[in-house]
């Protein structure tokens, strides 16, 4: 019987509030097929299956605020192997990952919370 | 000219004159196989049975709509009513209906049971009887077939996921956020400052907190997307098995009904990309004629494709277990055929073959009529369906059984 996980991990990304573009990196795990979404503070930016990079505006614009990329993934091809998640915000990455079975499927969710780089 | 006779088919001329509609890479579907389920368990058995293809084929999906439909062999008492095409699905009348995940999984019984359909067909034939004064009186003669089919997926379900279904995981995705919603957002919020705390035990609950808050946000939508029966998408082995008995009921009389005919098929098969096989046992008894005609068939069949092509081969024995008084057909026979398919269009192939049938000499046979054979439209490598009876003692009889034909049509009565 395929299994579903649940998984939230989180980070702390401080950002320099004259950077001019702040960008996530969202890496879906192969062979899995994958859907995301990317919300900040609570709204849609972007979602999508494949991996993608998604320009959240200045530092200051998201400075204070919370990014959420909330994604669920599932092993298709007939093969054990890992469902994971990276989400990367310059030289910060955090990563979800779970040995699936073909039929399995999790839900992650990566938290980032970015604060004003000193 | 003799059942052991091979005989060349050749599509020289259809070639020539079609071939310009064929190209090596016209875009085949993978299950466009040509001609995979001919050498197939019937999906109405009771059709089959009694050469009928009906137009319209009433299928009750509720018990009401079933009931009706039965109720038609009560009117003004137990009848047998004209033209009827059932087939119905008892375990889909019946049981209550069931999410995807449960669907997919397998087991022998539940797959029995869930495949299983019924299938029943009432017919008319018209004969001529002496009327002791030189002449003739039209008699009606009603004939009534029950069929039972039911198959087995072999193989486990395969998963993939089509474009609307990734689209539906992204909106899962969403839908399943933590900070989808104000107040999701400021509990995510606080607990991530939490976390940021040196206290090892307020990160330790904030953490497991995120991780109820996900579990609660979690769906179960995920579980029914990209997964493809393999039974559905023609992938896979599957294992079909069906029966069918047929009645007849002389002079309409409902008292008068004896028995008259039964067939029994069990196949395995199996659909890959680009091949198939199959390997089929049947068995049919034919008592038209007041004894029974027994004979079985067992059979294989292999299709290569690429691209517009491929290549088949097919080879069926036949043996006589009991023949009809009289009978002169060989009690073992095969079938033999090589076959080289092109696909013109949708459901259009050009075929040449290459083959001996149980017997050349036999009127409508295959592979007798000239060297030079070939088709367009159906493959043409067809193994013998139960209708099609064992080799004739002569050559130019007509088939002990009704030709196919709708309900309605159907006028040429069994030998009686």
């Amino acid at each position: 019987m395929p299994t579903q996980t649940t998984k939230t991990a989180s980070m702390i990304c401080p950002v320099p509030t004259d950077q001019a573009h702040v960008v996530a990196t969202i890496t879906p795990g192969d062979p899995a097929a994958s859907g995301w979404s990317a919300l900040l503070e609570g709204v849609f930016v972007k979602g999508g299956n494949a991996g993608a990079s998604v320009d959240l505006g200045s530092g200051a614009t998201v400075a204070n605020k919370l990014l959420e990329i909330s994604a669920v993934l599932k092993e298709t091809d007939g093969k054990t192997a890992p469902l994971s998640l990276m989400v990367a915000v310059g030289d910060k990455t955090v990563a979800l990952s779970t040995a699936a079975a073909p039929g399995d499927s999790a839900s992650y969710s990566i938290l980032v919370l970015f604060t004003e780089a000193a | 000219m003799r059942g052991d006779r091979w005989l060349v088919g050749f599509a020289l001329a259809g070639a020539l004159g079609t071939s310009r509609f064929a190209r090596a890479d016209d875009p085949v579907a993978p299950e466009a196989l040509p001609d995979f389920d001919k050498i197939r368990t019937p999906d109405s058995p009771a059709f089959m049975l009694l050469g009928l293809s009906p137009t319209q084929i009433e299928r009750p999906t509720t018990p009401k709509e079933l009931t009706v439909v039965l109720s038609k062999f009560a009117s003004e008492g137990l009848t047998i009513p004209d033209s009827l095409a059932v087939e119905f699905a008892p375990y889909a009348i019946l049981a209550r209906a069931q999410d995807p995940a449960e669907y997919l999984k397998l087991g022998f019984l539940r797959d029995a049971a869930r495949n299983a359909t019924i299938s029943i067909a009432t017919t008319t034939s018209s004969r001529d009887v002496d009327d002791g004064m030189g002449g003739t009186i039209a008699r009606s003669d009603d004939h009534l077939s029950i069929g039972a089919r039911t198959m087995w997926r072999l193989s486990a379900p395969v998963h993939g996921c089509d474009e609307a279904e990734l689209e539906t995981m992204a909106a899962i995705a969403q839908e399943e956020a933590l900070t989808g919603t104000k107040s999701g957002l400021e509990v995510t919020r606080r607990l991530l400052q939490i976390q940021t705390s040196t206290d090892a035990d307020a990160r330790r609950f904030a953490a497991e907190a995120l991780e109820l808050l996900k579990g609660d946000k979690v769906t179960d939508k995920l579980a029914a997307l990209c997964v493809k029966d393999r039974g559905v998408v023609n992938q896979g082995a599957l294992l079909e098995v069906a029966a069918a008995a047929s009645f007849a009921f002389p002079d309409q009389k409902l008292d008068a009904g004896r028995y008259e005919l039964a067939s029994g098929w069990i196949d395995l098969a199996y659909q890959g990309k680009g091949k198939s096989a199959v390997a089929l046992a049947r068995i049919r008894d034919d008592k038209t004629s007041g004894v029974h005609d027994l004979f079985s068939d067992v059979g294989v069949r292999a299709i290569l494709a690429k691209d517009a092509y491929a290549a088949s081969a097919e080879l069926l024995w036949r043996h006589a277990l009991q023949r009809a008084d009289g009978s002169t057909a060989a009690i073992n026979t095969y079938r033999a055929a090589l076959a080289l398919d092109v696909h013109l269009t949708d459901g259009t192939w050009l075929t040449i073959s290459f083959g001996r049938d149980f017997a050349a000499g036999d009127a409508g046979s295959l592979f007798s009529i000239a060297n030079l054979k070939w088709g367009i439209g159906d493959p043409k490598i067809v193994a013998p369906t139960a209708t099609t009876p064992p080799p004739a003692a002569d050559p130019a009889a007509p088939p002990a059984t009704p030709e196919p034909a709708t309900p309605a049509a159907a006028s040429t009565p069994p030998t009686t």
